[in-house]
């Protein structure tokens, strides 16, 4: 009954997250906003939300004696790569002025690359390394919303490679 | 009615259907928080420019580090076995 509950609570955090890829307009800001831009911010800020929320839980259930020291202490670590991961693309899209030349599509790439690798390492070396089955659940239902979010910003990135082949 | 409210209304629902749900009780309730929490955080980039997104998104990022560099201060420097420490 509990997974269950934490599967619908899953699914809701994916539609939430999957329905920024389909709002459009609405307030782009100064910095030139194309839909794709005002996306992908949106998503590497919903990141940034996911990881303070992860961080929450993460000490909640080390409180609750659900986590390890060391299995908190793998969490941390993969959770501060992620964050400064995204802090790296969060700088690259405000300096965005436009359509980025060709280092900047590659420096993009780069970096939603990194992001992806921080991701699949917290999920790898720090949600699946833990025992106690119920909070690896309520962890792995945060990797979904991250994964989500990577999603509409790898759109941004194909995007930006599609133009460039125009 | 916004799709984002509306889905932010579900989650008491499914927070429901897990037995023993009584606020603080359940192991579930880190993740019921965190959902509502980063829904409502979603909700408030529609009233945000791209910028101001932006600028959000980097102070939500430099408070993060701010806490889990505590935490890896209190996880490296303890040697409690019981974990947590809060």
């Amino acid at each position: 009954m509990k997974l269950r509950s934490i599967t619908i609570t899953g699914l809701i955090l994916s539609l939430a997250l999957a329905s920024l890829a389909f709002q459009c307009g609405g307030g782009s800001g100064s910095s030139g906003g194309s839909d794709s831009v005002r996306n992908a911010a949106r998503a590497a800020d919903a990141i940034a939300g996911s990881i303070k929320e992860m961080t929450k839980v993460k000490r909640d259930l080390a409180r609750q004696g659900s986590l390890t020291p060391a299995e908190e202490l793998r969490l941390t670590q993969t959770l501060l790569r992620l964050n400064t991961a995204d802090k790296a693309l969060v700088q690259r899209l405000k300096a965005l002025r436009g359509e980025p030349d060709a280092s900047g599509r590659a420096e993009l790439l780069t970096m939603f690359n990194e992001v992806s690798a921080a991701i699949n390492d917290l999920n790898s070396n720090g949600v699946l390394g833990v025992t106690n089955e119920g909070a690896r659940n309520q962890l792995s239902t945060i990797i979904t919303t991250l994964q989500s979010s990577m999603q509409i910003i790898q759109a941004f990135v194909q995007a930006q490679g599609t133009n460039a082949n125009l | 009615m916004n799709f984002l409210t509306l889905i932010s209304q579900l989650l008491p629902i499914a927070s429901s259907v897990a037995p023993g749900t009584v606020a603080g009780t359940s192991q579930f309730m880190p993740l019921v928080v965190a959902a509502t929490n980063l829904i409502a955080y979603i909700q408030q980039q529609g009233g945000l420019t791209t910028e101001q997104i932006l600028d959000r998104a980097g102070s939500t990022l430099d408070e993060n580090e701010v806490e889990l560099l505590k935490d890896m201060a209190r996880l490296q420097g303890s040697a409690d076995p019981a974990g947590g420490g809060h």
